[in-house]
């Protein structure tokens, strides 16, 4: 078929493999706008990603942790990914957790010690007091700053070093309230940044399962998000991917709290596809796997795909929806041995009921 | 509050009615009905919630005082009556169904303000009788929550408070949806693909039902603050 593997297998995204970014080139232009702003403004920010299932919310995290902006050092973006923690009680703590180990030990260390040779250890200091209100953590991170062992910091938001041993490190107390672990995230990344090139991106994934915190766990954790902006202050952008089927956004403010609501400075839609857009990105999927020498949307003609498309009902013209569909459509054809995918191919596969 | 409603609770709805608020100990939303309330159940409520093991002693005399006294006519007949038959305990439904007889007792006996309240969504009561007796309001918990809101924003049932119990119930229902989906899969063997889409759909649910009473919230809060 003049493909190099089937582009549309995978439909779900998987983290970490190199994913192509298809179609809906505004959305992509936007995200991009956003992180070059978050340098050339050193912004703080929080981006609402919101659209149906499968509309390519957790992919555009995937794709921007592989491909940021190339004009920019990749240790300069400093890129955390996690998902909504599932257990509200200790989502804060989860969420820190998850964070730091996403980023590792070598880069933490690399970043506390990039920071402290630049900035001394008075300023570093000085710095995170002023914007944390908190001493204690900013000597903490100046001990993980100052520390030969790299691995001294996870070791630390683990529960790792015994209450016993916290002065042989230089450290003070053990993280324990929410505020804790949320002022020491803030240490850290005003560390980060602090007069570097450095931005943070933190993506936070699946956001509509805040619906399942009690009000407790979901007050606090909507107040984190909040704290932890306005003590970072700058050059932090957070992404908050929210699923939902309906596309009203009165239903996303009684979700996501007036609190968190009122902070968020930018939302972007992720809809739907129309036929046109559809075939664009079922295109740019094409592309990516085919073989040199192919043309066009070999072994696909363009009729073949619109014919698809416009089987699918308007709800499920998202990119899960279409990899499902083309994928099938790629299998039936392999297995009745068509090299050209066209209009009387996609008639069959519907009159066979494969097209689910 | 001189004229209180009649309120004819079932089993879950008091279960769910009890559960501690997370945003404060102070109340619950049991505690609140009670005094904004009369309360009265079936005595297949009071049997039922005795059945349950999970039940306190405590609260088990307090539905038991709150048992129905039938003045018109007995249950029995009531069941006959409205049923084709005398219902026996593991007739599934039977709480519900006796809960329906007793607000039809409460309309003979001259009480126009009941309400029947249930959380129960697919029953004969809900799609078939109520519907044809419109003798009483239904409710469910969330319903209490907008009518303590109203009758308690003064005292101690704040808009956050509200608010806060509607998200509390939500969690809690889906919770239980998730470990029962979870159940279902490893006892009919289903496949991850199923327990996602099932439960997908049970969220939507859920995310609808949310915003529906916060809505109403921000409604009756409006209403308050002109």
């Amino acid at each position: 078929m003049g493909l190099r593997s089937n582009p549309f297998e995978n439909v779900n995204p998987i983290k970490g493999s190199n994913l192509t970014w298809a179609g809906v080139p505004n959305i992509k232009a936007t995200v991009t706008e956003i992180y070059r702003e978050s340098y050339a403004q050193n912004s703080r920010k929080i981006v609402l990603n919101w659209g149906p299932y499968g509309g390519g919310k957790t992919h555009a995290a995937f794709y921007f942790e592989k491909n940021r902006l190339p004009e920019i050092p990749m240790e300069s973006q400093i890129q955390f990914y996690t998902t909504l923690p599932k257990n509200g009680t200790a989502s804060i703590r989860d969420l820190v957790i998850h964070c730091l180990e996403f980023l590792g030990t070598k880069a933490i260390h690399k970043i506390l010690t990039d920071s402290l040779a630049l900035n001394g250890r008075e300023k570093l200091v000085e710095a995170i007091h002023e914007k944390v209100r908190n001493e204690t953590w900013a000597r903490t991170i100046l001990a993980f700053a100052s520390s030969m062992s790299s691995d001294l910091l996870l070791r630390y938001v683990n529960d790792g070093i015994p209450k016993a041993k916290l002065g042989q490190y230089h450290l003070f107390k053990l993280l324990k309230s929410n505020e804790d672990f949320t002022d020491f995230f803030a240490a850290f990344i005003v560390a980060a940044t602090l007069n570097a090139p450095r931005r943070v991106f933190l993506w936070v994934d699946e956001m509509e399962d805040l619906i399942g915190f009690p009000a407790k766990d979901f007050k606090a954790f909507t107040q984190m998000i909040r704290d932890l902006t306005d003590k970072v202050g700058e050059k932090m952008t957070i992404f908050l991917n929210f699923t939902l089927a309906e596309n009203e956004e009165q239903t996303l403010r009684f979700l996501m709290g007036d609190a968190l609501w009122s902070r968020i400075n930018q939302k972007i839609r992720f809809e739907e596809l129309s036929v046109e857009e559809g075939i664009a990105y079922c295109s740019d999927m094409i592309k990516s796997a085919q073989l040199e020498g192919k043309k066009g949307r070999q072994p696909f003609t363009e009729s073949a795909i619109r014919l698809l498309l416009e089987f699918l009902p308007s709800n499920k013209m998202t990119p899960r929806e279409i990899n499902k569909a083309m994928s099938q459509l790629i299998n039936y054809s392999i297995e009745r041995k068509e090299s050209i995918i066209n209009e009387k191919v996609v008639i069959d596969f519907k009159n066979a009921n494969l097209l689910l | 509050m001189k004229n209180k409603p009649v309120v004819v609770i079932d089993s879950c709805s008091y279960t769910y009615l009890n559960l501690p608020l997370s945003l404060t100990e102070k109340v619950n939303l049991w505690a609140l009905l009670k005094r904004n309330a009369k309360l009265t159940c079936s005595p297949e409520v009071v049997a039922e919630s005795n059945r349950n093991p999970q039940t306190l002693v405590k609260q088990a005399l307090e539905l038991d005082g709150m048992r129905h006294k039938f003045s018109k006519t007995s249950i029995e007949d009531y069941e006959q009556h409205l049923f084709g038959k005398v219902l026996n305990p593991k007739d599934g439904d039977k709480g519900e169904r006796d809960n329906f007889a007793v607000s039809l007792d409460l309309f003979w006996s001259g009480s126009f303000g009941t309400v029947y309240l249930t959380d129960d969504e697919n029953h004969d009561i809900l799609n078939k009788f109520l519907p044809a007796f419109p003798i009483c309001q239904r409710w469910t918990s969330f319903d209490v929550i907008l009518f303590l809101y109203l009758r308690e924003h003064k005292q101690v049932f704040s808009k956050e408070f509200a608010e806060g119990a509607v998200r509390d119930l939500i969690a809690h229902f889906r919770e239980n949806a998730r470990s029962s989906l979870q159940n279902q899969k490893e006892k009919e063997g289903r496949d991850n693909f199923w327990f996602s889409e099932t439960f997908k759909k049970a969220h939507d649910r859920f995310v609808n039902l949310q915003t529906q009473y916060l809505s109403r919230i921000e409604i009756i809060f409006n209403y308050l603050q002109n």
